[in-house]
């Protein structure tokens, strides 16, 4: 019998010995740049799915008519140049000789459908929701001409027809005979510098290099996102060596990936806001004095600096992050300008003499809620619940699932999370959202403002990008005097990279830029 | 029609009512969870309320309940299960790879787990009370205990990152890296089952030990293996119909060990569709899991009526019976054994 069973471990050992020699280490397949991804992409046509990964990845095989570099400056791409008519009429130069990687040529024809496409909510529920509906129509107007008119004037139309802004150029006949664009049976097909050449949700994505890519010849041969669903899994690979570069390390484990050998965890800020949405409408919030007390009871210094984010973001003064100014000055410029705009610090004594002030002197109970996938808003929550007890204010602190939470935006909470990751450079991109204060339905406060109706109108319509930072700024001091929003902290991402992977100027437009991999080679 | 014949039909009858009552069950669950799909495709950036009821429109989400359960039971009889949500591809076409991987995944599970929870489950009935039977009791005990995705880490940082035998993550291409790629979430998910198989044969080994047949038999000098293959053969009941309940184990446990080994299956999907609201995502997927634990379920209540002599007699006699307007069950006539300890077949 124990002879029998020392043979049976002895052909086990030998059966996992020849399975190692005979498998292929996921890795060793050519020398590709492997980024880890926690979580998946179920499309990858951001027509379909938006959210900023699929902007990443699909920057790779499709572009828009303009692009980013790497600082977020507008560049062209598949438009050569472009013309306006008093920021109404657009016509833009259709760059020729340019290939889809399925081998049939861009065509005027090709970008009018991509923008009817990005309009269309039934066809592109990802972006159609951003896309201007002030568009009246887009023709080909020559072989090699767009031209594109709008209800009147608006100069920022043209972040729009970026990649950033959610135009992804498509030929049209791929686009019509697709079942389900960007998915696995119908890889994506653009122009841009590399090709989608497989996809497997829930396992990884792969790249190879467009040789006939107009932009000249592309440094990398293969990209690979490698997506894991377990955060130590993704850190097991990591340090394994299976993956060269991951994006989004968790804060709280940052210290661990640190700890790999020849590993670099670089934190940049990645400008998302978080912060506390009041809606004026329900009571007791709707009364001033009590959103002050609140707002003067989030210890943001503590949240922040403490154990939750470890240091790992900037307490916020207003609503746009500093580096959201970028178009116009540097971050420490920009920052001392929010730190102007009006806000309120700790201090438990000024939330009390407010609280004092309200209908409800001793307190009331509230609930908020935190989406799951965002922990620290959870434990921020906890913070200030823990703080508002001194004020008699019973703060229930309770985790959703994040559509519950994405459904429940702007739907009556008195008291609720904000989480915005803006993808374009545009000053005014989250307060555009946030401070259209024309009443219930048009912001998720359901508030409702005259003056800064007035200077979010003065936004849309600004000239160029640096003329929406004043409006903006305004607009924010009125809605924050008035405690309806309050920001707590502008958040940072680490990325992490190890061996012969190094990256340059890594920020936090780098992987919305044409041609991004460039980055990773010397 | 024979009584088999009968068995089987009776069985594939409670086997379509009890999916039809799960695709009920699932559609009213998801329909009452809290979210809303069409928000969860936009975001947290701006949308009008307009553009919300165009998506919500296009996937029938306004509808009340019955129509849009109406709406899923006619596609579904003609093998038209809708279009994800998140990606606006067909169901079926977006699940079936993963289905595959999830599939190779279970059945090396399977297999593994009937070979060892059986070998061990005879190993440990023939030394009972000795030392063989403890360890091979406490190592099931922690099997069924710990964890899934805790012993899965360990299976990892050990195996694969120490000792560098298998990979961390992915399923690999073509059969044997498939089965490299497998092979470590495979013992995960076999260590947690087997335990149960392990369990149930030994349970159901020992008193057949101890049955005079076994006695006549080595009294007779009847080679070891051959009282040894009785005896399993005699045990074999419970054994087969505990296999499926194995097999929903194994299904269920893929959520987790999919999860820890970044394997792209149904487990990993039906995860991250739950989240999302993917409505005729995972109504497909549960129904499908349903669907294979039934019939399994069936398909072993069937073999165990066909292989157990007991059972198929007692059966009989029963209906025999009952042809003979035997109509009060509280009192059963003489001629029903109640005894079902059988022997040598």
């Amino acid at each position: 019998m124990k002879r029998r069973i020392v043979v049976a471990i002895a052909v086990v050992f030998v059966f996992v010995f020849a399975l190692s020699a005979c498998g292929s280490r996921k890795a060793a397949s050519g020398s590709p740049l492997v980024i880890g991804v926690a979580g998946s992409l179920s499309s990858l046509d951001v027509n379909q799915e938006a959210g900023i990964l699929n902007y990443y990845v699909t920057a790779l095989a499709q572009e828009g008519l303009v692009g980013v570099n790497n600082d977020g400056e507008l560049i062209p791409t598949l438009a050569e140049s472009w013309t306006d008519e008093e920021q109404t009429v657009w016509k833009f130069k259709i760059r020729q000789g340019v290939t889809f990687s399925d081998g049939t040529p861009l065509t005027a024809d090709d970008v009018v459908y991509s923008i009817e496409n990005a309009m269309d909510p039934t066809a592109s529920p990802g972006v159609a929701i951003y896309f201007p509906d002030y568009v009246e129509k887009a023709e080909a107007t020559a072989d090699d001409e767009v031209t594109v008119t709008l209800d009147g004037p608006h100069a920022n139309f043209i972040i729009s027809v970026s990649n950033t802004g959610g135009l992804f150029v498509r030929p049209r006949a791929w686009g019509e005979s697709a079942d389900a664009p960007g998915s696995p049976q119908d890889l994506l097909v653009g122009t841009g510098p590399y090709t989608a050449t497989e996809f497997e949700p829930g396992s990884h994505a792969t790249f190879t290099a467009n040789e006939k890519w107009w932009g000249g010849e592309v440094a990398l041969k293969e990209v690979r996102f490698d997506f894991f669903a377990d955060e130590n899994t993704r850190l097991l690979a990591f340090t394994q060596g299976d993956v060269n570069f991951a994006l989004n390390v968790p804060v709280d484990q940052s210290e661990q990936w640190e700890k790999v050998d020849g590993a670099t965890v670089q934190f940049l800020n990645d400008r998302n806001y978080y912060g506390l949405t009041f809606d004026p409408n329900v009571a007791p919030f709707d009364e001033e004095h009590v959103r002050k007390a609140v707002a003067y009871a989030i210890d943001k210094e503590g949240i922040v600096n403490g154990s939750i984010l470890k240091g790992h973001g900037t307490p916020a003064t207003a609503i746009p992050a500093p580096e959201q100014f970028a178009v116009a000055m540097d971050a420490e410029e920009a920052a001392a300008k929010l730190a102007e705009v009006t806000h309120y610090d700790f201090d438990l004594s000024a939330a009390k003499a407010e609280l004092a002030q309200s209908s409800v002197p001793n307190g009331f109970e509230a609930t908020i809620t935190y989406p799951d996938s965002y922990p620290t808003t959870g434990q921020a929550s906890l913070v200030l619940a823990d703080a508002l007890k001194d004020l008699g204010i019973t703060l229930h602190v309770k985790e959703i699932p994040l559509d519950q939470w994405l459904n429940e935006i702007g739907g009556g909470q008195g008291v609720g999370w904000m989480i915005y990751g803006p993808t374009t450079l545009e000053p005014g991109e989250i307060t555009m959202w946030l401070l259209d204060a024309e009443g219930p339905g048009y912001n998720p406060a359901n508030w409702t403002n005259e003056e800064v109706t007035a200077l979010t109108m003065e936004v849309f319509g600004a000239p160029d990008f640096a003329a929406q930072i004043e409006p903006t700024l305004k607009s924010n001091s009125i809605a924050q005097e008035q405690a309806i929003y309050a920001p707590v902290w502008w958040g940072q991402a680490a990325i992490a990279y190890q061996g012969d992977t190094q990256v340059k100027d890594y920020n936090s437009m780098s992987l919305l830029g044409s041609n991004w991999p460039q980055l990773f080679v010397d | 029609m024979t009584d088999v014949l009968k068995y089987i039909c009776k069985r594939l009858a409670e086997f379509i009512v009890s999916i039809l009552c799960l695709a009920f069950v699932i559609f009213s669950l998801l329909y009452l969870a809290p979210g809303d799909p069409a928000r969860s495709l936009v975001g947290t950036k701006q949308v009008t309320p307009e553009l919300l009821a165009t998506i919500r429109e296009t996937y029938g989400l306004d509808d009340p309940f019955f129509v849009q359960f109406g709406h899923w039971v006619q596609g579904a009889v003609h093998l038209d299960f809708g279009n994800s949500i998140r990606t606006g591809a067909p169901v079926t076409a977006y699940v079936a790879p993963h289905a595959a991987v999830t599939f190779e995944l279970v059945l090396i599970s399977l297999i593994c787990s009937v070979v060892l929870g059986i070998f061990f489950g005879v190993v440990s009935a023939k030394g009972r009370g000795k030392l063989r039977d403890d360890v091979i009791a406490n190592v099931s005990l922690v099997g069924t205990s710990a964890p899934s995705f805790a012993v899965g880490l360990f299976v990892l940082y050990v195996f694969a990152l120490k000792f560098g035998w298998f990979p961390i993550y992915g399923v690999g291409e073509g059969f044997v890296d498939r089965l490299w790629h497998l092979a470590l979430p495979a013992a995960c998910l076999t260590f947690a089952v087997s335990a149960l198989l392990i369990k149930i044969t030994r349970s159901a080994l020992i008193p057949e030990m101890e049955k005079d047949y076994t006695m006549f038999m080595r009294a007779r000098s009847v080679p070891t293996h051959e009282v040894q293959a009785a005896q399993i053969r005699n045990a074999s009941a419970p054994i087969l119909t505990s296999a499926g309940l194995v097999l929903a184990n194994l299904l269920g446990g893929t959520v987790l060990v999919e999860s820890v080994f970044s394997i792209p299956g149904l487990g990993n999907l039906l995860a991250s569709s739950v989240t999302f609201h993917d409505v005729p995502v995972v109504q497909f997927i549960a129904l499908t899991l349903a669907f294979i634990v039934c019939l399994a379920s069936a398909i072993v209540d069937i073999l165990a009526y066909i292989i157990d002599p007991t059972s198929r007699r007692r059966r009989m006699l029963r209906s025999r019976v009952a042809a003979e307007n035997w109509d009060d069950p509280a009192n059963p006539p003489a001629s029903l054994p109640n005894n079902t300890e059988g022997g040598v077949s």
